[in-house]
C-alpha cells in the first residue's frame, strides 16, 4: 500500500514536470522576430507618451467668469 | 530497510526532477531559439565560452555559467536603464491622478459659482474657492507637464539609437523648457487666493502657451526617437536576409529540398526592397519636417506605412523559421 502511494507521488511529479518544461522553452519565436516585436512595443510606448499632454485641458478654466 | 531505501530513492528522484525545469528555464532561450544568422543562441554561447577542448563536464558547466552571467548582465542593464524611466512613469501617474481629482472638484465649484449670483458671504466664499481652484488647476497642469517631460528625458537618455550630440542638444532644449515651466508654476502657486480676474486670465494664457510650446517640442523629440528606432530595425533586415541565405545554403549542402524556404526568402527580399523605398520617402519627408516645410502629422503617415511594411517582413521571418524548423527536423529524422 505504501509502495503504491510512493509510486503515485513519483508519477504525479513526472506529470507536473512534463507540464512545466514545454512552457519554459519557446522555440517558436526567433530573436529577429522578437526584435521587431520589441521595436513595435517601444514605438507604441512613444506614441502613448506623445498623447500624454493631450490629457491636459484648459477649457475647464478658460471659460470661467470671475466677476 | 527496503522501505527506507525506496524513500531515499524517491526523495532523490523528486530532487533531480525539480532541478530539471530550472535547467531548462535558464537555458531555454539559448537552446530553443533559432536565429536568422544561421545559428542558435546556444551556438553563440558555445563560441563565447571558448572551452571547446574542455572536458564534457567542465564544458557543460561553462555554458551554464556563461549563460547565467550573460542573463544577469542583460537583466542588470535593463533594470538600470528602466529604473529612471519606471520611477518617472510612477510619478507621472501620481500627478495625473491628482490632476484628475482636482479637476473634478473644480468643475463642481464652477457649477456652484455659476448659479451663485447674490452678493452674500456664501457666494463670495464660493467665488473665492473658484479662484483658488483655478490657481491649483494651473499649478497641477504645470506639474503634470513636468512629470511627462521627466519621462521624455529618460527616454532620450536611455536611447541607444540617438548619438551623444543629438542627446545633448535635445536634453538642452528640454531642460530650458522645464526651467521656464518650473518658474511659471512657482509664480502661479505664489499668487494670492483672491487674485484678480485679470491676473488669473494672464496665468491661464501663459500656462497654455507654455503647454503648446512644450507639446510641439515633445512631438519633435518623440518623432526623432521613433525615426531612429525604425531606421535601426530596417537596417537589421540586411542581416536577416543574409541569415536566410546561409541557412538555405547549409540545408542544400545536406541535400535537403529548400524550395519553400527559397520562395519565402524571395518574398522577403521583395518586401525589404519595398520597405527601403518607403524609408527613402520617409527620409525625404523628415528633412522637410526639420526645415518646417511639412508637418509632423504628414511625416507620421510615412511612419505608419513603414510599420505596415515591417509587419509584413515579420510575418515572413516567422514563416521562414517555421518552415526551416520543419525541414531541419525532417532532415534529422
Amino acid at each position: 500500500m505504501d509502495m503504491k502511494i510512493i509510486l503515485g507521488v513519483v508519477i504525479v511529479c513526472f506529470f507536473m514536470v512534463s507540464c512545466t518544461v514545454p512552457d519554459t522553452v519557446d522555440s517558436s519565436t526567433s530573436s529577429e522576430e522578437q526584435e521587431i516585436t520589441d521595436g513595435f512595443n517601444d514605438l507604441n510606448d512613444l506614441d502613448a507618451l506623445e498623447k500624454e499632454l493631450d490629457d491636459i485641458d484648459f477649457e475647464t478654466v478658460e471659460n470661467i467668469s470671475f466677476e | 530497510m527496503d522501505m527506507k531505501k525506496i524513500m531515499v530513492l524517491c526523495v532523490l528522484m523528486v530532487f533531480i526532477v525539480s532541478v530539471v525545469p530550472v535547467a531548462f528555464a535558464e537555458n531555454g532561450d539559448a537552446r530553443g531559439r533559432t536565429n536568422m544568422d544561421g545559428t542558435t543562441d546556444a551556438d553563440d554561447v558555445e563560441s563565447d565560452t571558448g572551452t571547446e577542448d574542455a572536458s564534457p563536464e567542465l564544458f557543460g558547466q561553462a555554458i551554464v555559467t556563461t549563460t547565467k552571467q550573460k542573463m544577469e548582465k542583460v537583466r542588470e542593464r535593463l533594470q538600470s536603464a528602466n529604473k529612471g524611466y519606471m520611477a518617472a512613469k510612477e510619478k507621472y501617474e501620481d500627478a495625473k491622478k491628482i490632476f484628475g481629482e482636482r479637476k473634478e472638484e473644480l468643475v463642481q465649484i464652477r457649477e456652484r459659482a455659476r448659479v451663485c449670483l447674490d452678493d452674500t458671504d456664501e457666494c463670495k466664499n464660493v467665488k473665492r474657492n473658484l479662484k483658488v481652484g483655478v490657481k491649483n488647476h494651473l499649478a497641477n497642469a504645470g506639474d503634470l507637464i513636468l512629470r511627462s517631460l521627466d519621462k521624455l528625458v529618460e527616454r532620450v537618455s536611455d536611447s541607444t539609437q540617438l548619438s551623444d550630440e543629438e542627446k545633448e542638444s535635445t536634453l538642452e532644449k528640454i531642460t530650458l523648457l522645464e526651467e521656464e515651466l518650473t518658474a511659471l508654476t512657482h509664480d502661479i502657486e505664489s499668487m494670492a487666493d483672491d487674485a484678480s480676474a485679470e491676473e488669473l486670465r494672464d496665468a491661464i494664457t501663459k500656462m497654455k502657451l507654455s503647454w503648446q510650446e512644450i507639446r510641439k517640442e515633445q512631438r519633435m523629440v518623440i518623432a526623432a526617437l521613433s525615426k531612429s528606432k525604425l531606421d535601426n530595425l530596417i537596417e537589421k533586415h540586411g542581416e536577416y536576409g543574409n541569415g536566410m541565405e546561409m541557412r538555405i545554403a547549409d540545408l542544400k549542402e545536406q541535400g535537403v529540398d529548400t524550395s519553400n524556404l527559397e520562395k519565402i526568402h524571395s518574398d522577403f527580399k521583395e518586401r525589404v526592397s519595398l520597405l527601403e523605398k518607403d524609408q527613402v520617402r520617409a527620409q525625404e519627408m523628415w528633412v522637410n519636417v526639420k526645415t518646417g516645410k511639412e508637418s509632423v502629422d504628414e511625416w507620421k503617415r510615412t511612419q505608419d506605412i513603414l510599420k505596415e511594411d515591417l509587419k509584413n517582413t515579420r510575418e515572413l521571418l516567422r514563416a521562414f523559421i517555421e518552415e526551416f524548423t520543419a525541414v531541419r527536423t525532417t532532415a534529422e529524422e
